[in-house]
């Protein structure tokens, strides 16, 4: 199943559209590349908030970024599930589809949290099958977002970028690169972050996630809640670098600012987007997969 | 080796409190203090189901205060994980959750007010649809009349309590800091969502047996029977106007 290629404009930097900022975006358009949405708030098509985002949809291309298909849920698919996420995603034709390399369902309850998952041939069995019927129902392939971790397990046989890359070759999907959520957990578990970003297939990157984290005590917390900081900016750069120009999101969920602010974010990450160039190295075949 | 499965009921037996130890067994030592770690999974989990409550009973909340509110939320989460995807269509049970919960019996009114905030949440999900309007109500012939029922909006919720809401609420609402005085009393509330508006309308005893009566699908002449058993002078001019000048029936 091919990816669908970007035009440039969605190769640049955008915002998640957060309920704070629905006025300020019906008032005017504003100078946001695309919006990104957590499909799980769009489900019910009788809401004032899915009427919104039809008709922002209109004006911004639409990114729709799952947080409940549960890949790695031991369960398998909530058919039904996927089926609403279908249906919304029939209806608001979005760009990019993505989801976690994660779990949160279990015995048919919704913990609603990112939860990790082992790297083993068991998952990574599991994930494949999962996926692979979720892209046969959408239609369309998946991005695979890389997690932010506080524990690691006993049985783990691969090391989580291995992982990423391997299930995506095998399932044709794409991955989301969360640059926060590298940091993050290369600082939790003392993992090598310039290692991992260079264990990632170039040409399976086809978004980026950026966003802030605190610190409580020794460890860091994927809260969505801050600036970008400025290890997070280098490492982005990095990233660039070597993956070429990605769609780049703002995210920020918690203590969410004004609109202005989360703007500005997204103008520092479209200049380093501007001034990167593709890599002399990369072969015409690379270069097509990357840009479309 | 423990399977996918195993480790992640495990994961989730930790979540609610129960079995540590299970759990740690399958976690690799790392240089992060592991009970602050698995605390974040833990309090995330929570915290997650505790702002979705906030977001839709806010009232709750803000008469219970934060640190009340939550360890309510709290308990509630661990006797009711969701079933769904989606976080908005999960929570309805916390109304009867608070009745049964023995620390928010210092706010009797409670359950209460939980029970009417999830009905204005239910019409913000409920669709809409075209409405009656006297315009058509003036085609009917006198035969059509006799036995006339009507259809309500969807997103129509009637609801009686043995609480006067209205003055609690807006008692509250003026001064959220002062405790509320719990008077005696009963209120009657019709909620209905129109134009992505949910609207509130507070009613009459006699009103609220009125209406519900035709939106259990009863014929008019029944339902002002029934209201006239409250209030012997109950005005069905009265009561049509209300249901067609306001965006309660269905065309």
């Amino acid at each position: 199943m091919a990816l669908m290629g970007f035009s440039p404009r969605q190769a640049s930097a955008g915002i998640g559209l957060r309920h704070a900022h629905y006025c300020d975006f019906l008032k005017e358009k504003k100078p946001v590349a695309w919006l990104e949405v957590h499909a799980e708030n769009f489900l019910n098509f009788n809401t004032p908030a899915f009427h919104i985002l039809e008709r922002l949809r209109q004006d911004y291309p639409i990114s729709l970024h799952a947080v409940n298909l549960s890949l790695g849920s031991s369960d398998g698919i909530d058919e039904d599930h996927v089926k609403r996420v279908k249906a919304l995603i029939d209806r608001i034709n979005p760009f990019l589809v993505s989801d976690h390399l994660a779990w949160g369902r279990i015995d048919g309850y919704y913990l609603n949290d990112l939860l990790p998952v082992p790297y083993t041939q068991e998952a990574l069995a599991l994930f494949e099958s999962t996926i692979t019927r979720i892209q046969d129902i959408f239609g369309r392939p998946l991005l695979i977002e890389n997690p932010s971790s506080y524990l690691q397990y006993k049985v783990s046989d691969m090391e989580e970028a291995d992982f990423l890359n391997t299930l995506v070759h095998r399932t044709g999907s794409g991955i989301l690169l969360d640059i926060n959520n590298i940091y993050v957990s290369c600082c939790n578990q003392r993992w090598d972050a310039d290692a991992y970003l260079k264990a990632i297939s170039p040409a399976k990157v086809k978004e980026i996630h950026l966003a802030g984290h605190s610190l409580q005590g020794a460890i860091r917390i994927d809260d969505h809640g801050s600036h970008v900081c400025q290890d997070v900016w280098n490492l982005y750069q990095k990233s660039i670098n070597l993956f070429g120009p990605v769609p780049t999101l703002i995210e920020w969920d918690t203590n969410v600012p004004a609109l202005e602010t989360l703007i500005a974010e997204a103008s520092k990450a479209q200049d380093i987007l501007d001034r990167v160039r593709v890599p002399s190295n990369t072969t015409g075949k690379e270069r097509h997969a990357r840009f479309g | 080796m423990p399977g996918l499965a195993k480790i992640q009921r495990d994961f989730c037996q930790f979540v609610l409190g129960h079995g540590y130890q299970d759990f740690m067994q399958h976690i690799k030592p790392t240089a992060l203090p592991q009970e602050s770690s698995l605390g974040i999974y833990h309090n995330n989990i929570f915290s997650v189901h505790s702002k979705a409550l906030q977001n839709d009973y806010p009232l709750v909340f803000s008469i219970m205060g934060p640190v009340a509110a939550r360890t309510l939320a709290f308990a509630y989460v661990e006797t009711s994980f969701p079933c769904t995807a989606s976080l908005d269509e999960w929570g309805g049970g916390f109304s009867s959750f608070i009745q049964r919960y023995e620390p928010a019996k210092a706010w009797p009114c409670l359950g209460d007010i939980a029970q009417y905030e999830w009905a204005k949440h239910a019409a913000y999900c409920a669709p809409e649809e075209p409405l009656l309007t006297p315009e058509d109500m003036k085609k009917l012939t006198a035969l059509d009349q006799e036995g006339l029922r009507f259809r309500f909006q969807k997103s129509c919720q009637l609801l009686a309590f043995s609480h006067p809401l209205e003055q609690i609420i807006s008692a509250h609402q003026q001064d959220p800091s002062q405790p509320i005085a719990v008077a005696s009393g009963s209120s009657y509330v019709l909620i209905l969502k129109r134009q992505g508006i949910v609207k509130v309308y507070w009613l009459t005893p006699s009103l609220f047996v009125f209406v519900n009566r035709l939106k259990e699908g009863q014929d008019a002449e029944v339902a002002f029977a029934a209201a006239q058993v409250l209030e012997p002078h109950f005005d069905a001019q009265d009561a049509f106007t209300f249901l067609l000048s306001n965006p309660i029936l269905c065309g």
